[in-house]
């Protein structure tokens, strides 16, 4: 019922015409001024008294457009109140994502600002991309479970980082630590969503992981199992600091419950723009990251 | 380049997953999230595949 509801109220063209505001503000005042005459001189005017039947027909037909109009705008408003309000929640859970991650850079900064001294390492000093990812992914998380409305002990989140030359594969963040993943090895040895990105080069958005396992980039673990549903995101990050190569797997992985609906391509893709846009922040700080690694280990690999 | 994944239509079985408001919003939001961003993409891929299947590179 409900989805009937929203299918007829919402996005629809002809009950957008319907229940716009030129028709409610012109059309119940014109029948009150038509039965107003009908009633007042309808006995006195002959084009009144003499088309008795063509008025009662204009009439009937103003009073049920009035009828349908004003019906449909009160349930179409109802609907649409409701869908305000979960983009305004989705739009206020972005936006507080966004202004807390510059907030703590900010706040960073003007701490540290006030004691740097000339000769001391200043990238140093005030550059902590391992905290500033740690609060993307925290970030993250909050935004998926207020925004989205995602359960939050249903969210994984985390960042695969590799050594090419081994190749090694390690975690270098999980949002979740005391949870037990699959090995990084493991994942990137085996038919994964990272693996995949990490091949092609391409995001990959995985909205009903059936499919995954069922094309073979997903990797099937003892929580995907035992839930038997959810979705996936993986984002591949390369980021070459002079002439080394860092390489990351960005991964928000949902189990028990669909990040959007899996069958409506549409919705598909509006989440994948606003998983993207998660990721380009992710992004941002791996570069950081790199570089700090990079000067740490005195232009060696990670 | 950005991949969806999408299943087939009636691959698989779904039991009252479409959440319709959040639906429309999520896709409200998108669409202000890709008019802010058509300005200053240069550079950023905006091409979205969606698929049935995909291409896996060759071992």
């Amino acid at each position: 019922m409900k989805k009937f509801l929203y299918f007829i109220f919402v996005n629809n063209r002809v009950i957008d015409f319907l229940s716009s505001p030129f028709l409610s503000i012109f059309v119940p005042p014109i029948l009150g001024l038509y039965y107003g005459t009908l009633d007042i001189w309808g006995n006195d005017w002959t084009w009144v008294k003499n088309y008795q039947d063509i008025h009662t027909v204009i009439f009937s037909i103003l009073a049920g457009m009035t009828v349908i109009i004003l019906f449909i705008k009160g349930i179409a408003e109802s609907c649409k109140g409701q869908v305000t309000a979960k983009y305004e929640k989705i739009t206020e859970s972005m936006i507080t994502f966004f202004n807390e991650l510059v907030k703590k850079k900010r706040d960073r900064f003007n701490n540290k600002a006030k004691s740097l001294k000339p000769t001391g390492d200043i990238f140093k000093t005030i550059t902590h991309p391992r905290d500033q990812l740690e609060h993307v992914l925290d970030g993250t998380k909050r935004f998926l479970v207020s925004g989205l409305g995602i359960d939050q002990k249903n969210i994984g989140i985390t960042i695969i980082q590799g050594n090419l030359s081994g190749p090694k594969w390690w975690y270098a963040l999980k949002c979740d630590s005391q949870k037990q993943h699959t090995k990084a090895r493991e994942l990137m040895e085996g038919s994964s969503t990272a693996r995949f990105c990490f091949e092609s080069g391409d995001s990959l958005f995985i909205p009903d992981l059936r499919k995954g396992i069922k094309e073979g980039v997903f990797f099937e673990s003892n929580r995907s199992k035992k839930t038997g549903k959810g979705s996936v995101f993986c984002k591949p990050v390369r980021v070459t600091v002079s002439n080394v190569e860092f390489v990351y797997i960005f991964t928000i992985a949902v189990y028990g419950q669909y990040i959007c609906t899996p069958y409506d391509e549409a919705e598909c893709r509006a989440c994948e723009k606003i998983l993207d846009e998660v990721a380009d922040r992710v992004e941002l700080e791996l570069y950081l990251f790199s570089m700090k690694q990079f000067k740490e280990s005195g232009g060696k690999a990670a | 380049m950005r991949q969806i994944l999408m299943s087939k239509p009636n691959e698989f079985s779904y039991h009252k997953e479409r959440d319709q408001i959040r639906s429309v919003a999520v896709k409200m939001f998108a669409k202000v999230i890709s008019s802010s961003k058509e300005d200053s993409a240069q550079g950023d891929s905006n091409e979205v595949k969606v698929s049935s299947t995909l291409e896996k590179k060759q071992d």
